[in-house]
């Protein structure tokens, strides 16, 4: 009896002595314990999570560990950002807690970073209070392949012209008040949960104010957004910097400036039997924006096909006319650009042509692929259209296991051609080798559809793909566990971001990066850094002379050693 | 000669453009208001041309080459009520302008109400501020007598606990507050209503928001929430109960503060019990069960609940009053239950059958076999009318006689509808054996005995009179409200509302004898006089008067001004 006793011991024991952890949560800077904190302690590639909710002494102990990798996060929703273990800045990388058998991991620390408000008051150019103005914090972000200034946090100044913002993560932020139809029966809010890092552009109609003066003349005026202190163009904003838990006041405003507005006028017939196209929608959409805030000037066309846009400011336009629900494949869709001065624009026609059928063929070079998606997204320029983007074929249509396909009812005017890897399963083994269509590189060039191709689309894939070791070592050539290793090709293929390649270092510093397509890449190692950061060009060129240059070829296997790059400190 | 003769004859083929220009000013006052909207619609046809200006710094407005036709002038303005031409006050009609061809219409004065503002905070039940609550305005409105709450904005808490709802139009609001049920990390667009607003829209596109994922995201796990804490709206000062809930008295310019609510999320509870059908005695398995409260508006709202071989288990029910209804083929069953601080067990519903009433209806002044007695129709009303069920009516023969079928128990409220040839006829007495319940309402607990006995009148009273105000001059374009006496005031056939003619005279015609108190507004919302708690505050001011049989009373009484 007692010899099998021990037996089961000797063989149990070693495998399942259970470990522990064991810390606080505490606030950055001062250090002082946060209560109300939700810890959630879990297996770092899924299954049971475990949560407790500090008290006032911020303590948090997990018991009865097995032995593995855990992820642990504390999280506050008022007023902190989450924060994992391992993060050196917040939304910067995380690391694993690794518990051996029978380990009594104390003394962890969470450090939570408070967040911050920016308030003030919008006026009108009389000084009175402007209620039911849009308020917005925008940040400098990079998205849909655009660098710029995305809206974060929105809200509606109240009958004093008061506003406030809350909950804002530190960084720096600019901000602008947008007229809005203070007549119209809702607003619209934005606010951005904490550790979500969704960013938002609004498109809206312009506010236009008509005045009819004694002698019979019309006057209409556009007010346009203001951005602090009292710019109306952003590259004159003033910045602002908040640091964390800051509570910036009187960040004041006044909407002064209204710009004299003029009409675009036309008609949209029909391409496809010349008939004027009734109750067609007409869309002035501007060409270059560099605002999050998109005023469309818009119109319904008359049933003789006539439309009168009022509203529309200076600029180059994209006037955009379809039928009735242009997400519908069949839809008509006409485009023609549009410049206006100092005048109403009058006698534009506008031909609107059913969307095109584009067949397309798929060559793959190199063995069959094993796993994975790739898929063929069409994205109309500028990205900020409401206008859907078109993917190959039904949306599921997978690159890597069909010979032809065809777009269905592309629109008119210009796309960008990208491909995505499908859902969060990308090739590990395929690359995108060209993308042509006749002479025309549509990868760097974009498609461009005023008629029927002469020619289908030729998609050249391979799975000759390289692959890269990587070891991440500090000055002294020490390695450096846990750090984020980004491949990023060389121009003209920076806006490709299929061919980036990011994944974290081991404990030990080590990652092996695969799946490369073949072409010249700088690589960068970050001990801390955002996640994602790296896809912002801007922020690549700061580092660009600490990343080292690294030539790939079809079916290479090769081998670097990269320095980290240190931002924090 | 010949060229200035076809100048002329030019000038005179084109017809004379008509004109409108006038003031926007602050009403009671002659101060101008500058940036008001003014627009001329169409009041006919489909009319989407309309002229629209903006007035200047003087308030003035000109609308020029106006085509002839009617129009409503209206005036909108931030902060300010929207004002329609011809009104007597915020909240009256407005009158229709006919432009005639070349027609000039000068110095027409449009005065517009300042708004008012009510704000304050929430907290939660530590005394903490409640982040991103949803704050709401409400007003009552009447409808067919029953009160009806309005959403009239709504907005969210800021990290302060603080909101501010403003824009209001002078008036009663109620304030309710409902925390963030998403947790902290709320962030949904918010719609902020602005129910003074014209319907949307003036064509041109309408906005959108798109979003996107800046970075790759650490997405924390969703921390755990209690499936039993749900939210109700609070009301101020502090009740879940919308009738106990103090009603504010907004008046123009007025900014009240310190409206502060607490809100805490309730427990909610279970419900259990089972279904018996009274023919054979046995738990039933309802086809339909419905759930309904009692607690917020008069009108419970019923939603399914899943009923299961005759026990039924409903979950995450929050403290109130309820009506359960149960429907076993022809049976049905009804249960008032009060769910309070703890789990409700063994609710037993008996389905029975509809009772059958036997009736006969007289109208006086007729034989008592008349063919026109068949051309009414008998109906009971409940107030909590169970959403897909027929109300019991009945069709009397030619002598009179009718019968209501499937009466389940409930108390109701009886309501003749009579054909157009029968004018002045009212309800004289309903008499269930020898119980009058015209006023008191039929209320069934049992197979009633004996019929029931409705005696039609056909000799009503008439009112005429004259408003003057406070200078003893006519009151023109006023409302004039005839409200019953007290026993009577939730009978809202009884209710009579009729505008002043030019000289400040009205008539009323086919009134049911009794007593009555006339008011008159210079500015009433529609119906408010069926609101106790408006009512309260204009006791004193109505003029009684007895309307007798065929009855004609003359009165004058004095116009209560507009705040």
């Amino acid at each position: 009896m007692t010899l099998l006793f021990s037996l089961i011991l000797a063989f149990v024991t070693p495998q399942s002595a259970p470990a522990s952890i064991e810390g606080i949560v505490v606030r950055s800077g001062t250090g002082e314990p946060i209560s109300g904190a939700t810890v959630e302690f879990g297996p770092e590639n899924g299954g049971d999570v475990r949560t407790v909710t500090t008290g006032t002494d911020g303590r948090f102990a997990f018991q009865n560990v097995k032995p593995g990798n855990y992820r642990l996060v504390a999280l506050r929703g008022d007023g902190f950002l989450a924060t994992a273990y391992g993060q050196r800045i917040p939304n910067g990388n995380a690391r694993p807690v690794t518990l051996e058998a029978g380990q009594n991991f104390t003394g962890v620390r969470l450090t939570m970073t408070p967040t911050g408000s920016i308030s003030g008051r919008v006026l009108d150019r009389d000084g009175e209070p402007m209620g039911r103005v849009q308020v917005q914090a925008l940040r400098s972000s990079y998205v849909f392949g655009m660098q710029g200034p995305m809206i974060v946090q929105s809200t509606i100044t109240n009958d004093l012209g008061e506003y406030r913002m809350f909950w804002l993560p530190p960084g720096q932020y600019y901000i602008t008040a947008v007229p809005q139809n203070t007549q119209r029966r809702t607003a619209t809010v934005l606010r951005t949960p904490l550790d979500a890092d969704t960013v938002y552009a609004m498109t809206s109609p312009p506010v236009i104010t008509r005045r009819t003066l004694p002698d019979g003349e019309v006057q209409e005026e556009v007010a346009v957004p203001v951005y602090f202190p009292g710019a109306t163009d952003f590259g004159a904003a003033s910045r602002i910097e908040l640091d964390p838990g800051d509570n910036i006041s009187s960040i004041n405003m006044t909407v002064a400036a209204s710009i004299r507005a003029r009409h675009v006028r036309g008609r949209v017939v029909s391409g496809a039997n010349a008939q004027p196209v009734a109750d067609a929608t007409v869309m002035l959409t501007p060409v270059r924006s560099g605002n999050p805030n998109i005023t469309i000037p818009g119109a319904v066309a008359n049933p003789d096909g006539s439309f009168d846009v009022a509203g529309v400011l200076p600029g180059s336009y994209d006037l955009v006319a379809s039928g009735r629900d242009v997400f519908e494949p069949d839809s008509l869709m006409g485009v023609v650009r549009v410049e206006v001065a100092a005048n109403d624009v009058e006698n534009i026609a506008v031909v609107a042509t059913p969307g095109l059928d584009i067949p397309g063929k798929v060559a793959i070079e190199g063995p069959p692929p094993k796993e994975g998606g790739l898929q063929l997204v069409l994205r109309r320029e500028p990205t900020f259209l409401p206008i859907p983007s078109q993917s190959a074929g039904a949306p599921t249509t997978n690159l890597l296991s069909v010979t032809s396909f065809v777009l269905r009812g592309v629109k008119a005017g210009d796309h960008q051609v990208t491909v995505a890897g499908m859902g969060s399963r990308s090739s590990k083994n395929a690359y995108v080798k060209s993308i042509r269509l006749g002479n025309t590189d549509l990868l760097n060039d974009g498609l461009h559809v005023y008629g029927p191709p002469a020619a289908p689309i030729e998609v050249v894939l391979s799975t000759n793909t390289a692959s890269l070791n990587v070891q991440v070592v500090n000055e002294k050539q020490e390695s450096v566990p846990n750090a984020y290793v980004a491949l990023i090709p060389n121009a003209p293929n920076r806006r490709r971001t299929d061919l980036y390649k990011a994944e974290p270092a081991d404990g030990s510093g080590r990652v092996r990066l695969e799946g490369i397509a073949p072409g010249d890449y700088m690589l960068f190692a970050w001990e801390d850094v955002e996640i994602g950061a790296w896809n912002d060009p801007e922020f690549v060129r700061n580092y660009e002379n600490r990343g080292k240059p690294v030539q790939l070829h079809e079916g290479s296997q090769d081998s670097s050693q990269i320095t980290v790059i240190s931002i924090s400190r | 000669m010949s060229i200035l003769g076809i100048t002329v004859l030019i000038l005179f083929m084109q017809a004379p453009e008509a004109a409108i220009e006038g003031v926007v000013v602050r009403a009671g006052t002659s101060e101008p208001l500058s940036k008001a909207t003014v627009e001329l619609r169409r009041a006919e046809g489909n009319g989407t041309h309309s002229y629209v200006t903006t007035t200047g710094s003087d308030g003035r407005f000109f609308l020029r080459n106006v085509q002839p036709g009617q129009y409503r002038l209206v005036a909108t303005r931030d902060a300010y009520v929207r004002a329609e031409y011809g009104q007597r006050g915020p909240n009256a009609a407005g009158s229709p302008i006919t432009v005639t061809a070349g027609q000039q219409m000068r110095n027409v004065q449009m005065a517009m109400t300042p708004t008012g503002t009510i704000y304050g905070r929430v907290y939660d039940r530590a005394g903490r501020p409640a982040v991103n609550a949803t704050v709401q305005a409400l007003r009552s409105s009447y409808q067919e007598g029953r009160r009806v709450p309005k959403l009239v904005q709504s907005t969210l808490t800021n990290d302060l606990g603080e909101y501010h709802l403003f824009w209001l139009a002078p008036g009663f609001y109620y304030i309710n507050a409902t925390p963030s049920t998403a947790g902290s990390n709320d962030q949904v667009p918010q719609p902020i209503t602005n129910p003074d607003a014209p319907p949307d829209d003036l064509g041109g596109f309408v906005g959108g928001v798109m979003f996107g994922s800046r970075t790759g995201v650490l997405r924390p796990h969703e921390a755990a929430r209690s499936p039993q804490d749900q939210y109700v709206p609070t009301y101020f000062p502090g009740t879940t109960d919308e009738n106990t809930a103090s009603t504010i008295d907004l008046r123009a310019r007025a900014s009240i503060g310190g409206i502060d609510i607490t809100v805490a999320p309730v427990q909610a509870h279970r419900v259990r019990g089972v279904i018996v059908n009274s023919v054979t005695g046995r738990p039933q398995y309802a086809e339909l069960m419905r759930l309904g409260s009692l607690n917020s508006s008069n009108r419970p709202s019923f939603e399914p609940v899943d009923p299961d071989n005759g026990t039924f288990n409903i979950f995450r029910i929050v403290p109130g009053r309820y009506l359960l209804v149960a429907t076993v083929g022809k049976l049905t069953g009804r249960a008032s239950i009060e769910v309070a601080d703890q789990d409700l067990e063994n609710v037993v519903i008996v389905a029975i059958p509809g009772f059958g009433i036997p009736g006969r209806i007289v109208i006086e002044g007729r034989p008592v076999t008349d063919s026109v007695v068949a051309s009414l129709q008998v109906n009971l009303r409940t107030d909590f009318p169970i959403p897909d069920t027929v109300e019991p009516k009945g069709v009397p023969s030619v002598d009179g006689s009718f019968s209501l079928e499937n009466v389940l128990l409930d108390t109701y409220r009886i309501d003749v509808t009579f054909p157009p040839t029968l004018q002045n006829a009212y309800l004289k007495s309903v008499r269930l054996g020898i119980t009058e319940v015209l006023n008191a309402g039929l209320k069934i607990e049992r197979q009633p005995e004996g019929q029931l006995e409705i005696v039609i009148g056909t000799n009503p009273g008439a009112l005429e009179g004259k408003i003057v105000n406070a200078q003893q001059e006519a009151a023109i374009n006023v409302t004039v409200t005839l409200v019953p006496d007290a026993a009577r005031r939730h009978r809202a056939e009884l209710y009579k509302t009729v505008q002043t003619d030019a000289s400040g005279r009205f008539q009323l015609q086919g009134i049911p004898p009794g007593d009555y108190k006339v008011y008159a507004w210079e500015n009433v919302e529609e119906g408010a006089w069926q609101d106790p708690n408006f009512m309260r505050l204009y006791e004193d001011r109505g003029k009684p008067v007895r309307i007798n049989e065929g009855g004609r009373e003359n009165l004058e009484a004095t116009v209560i001004p507009a705040r």
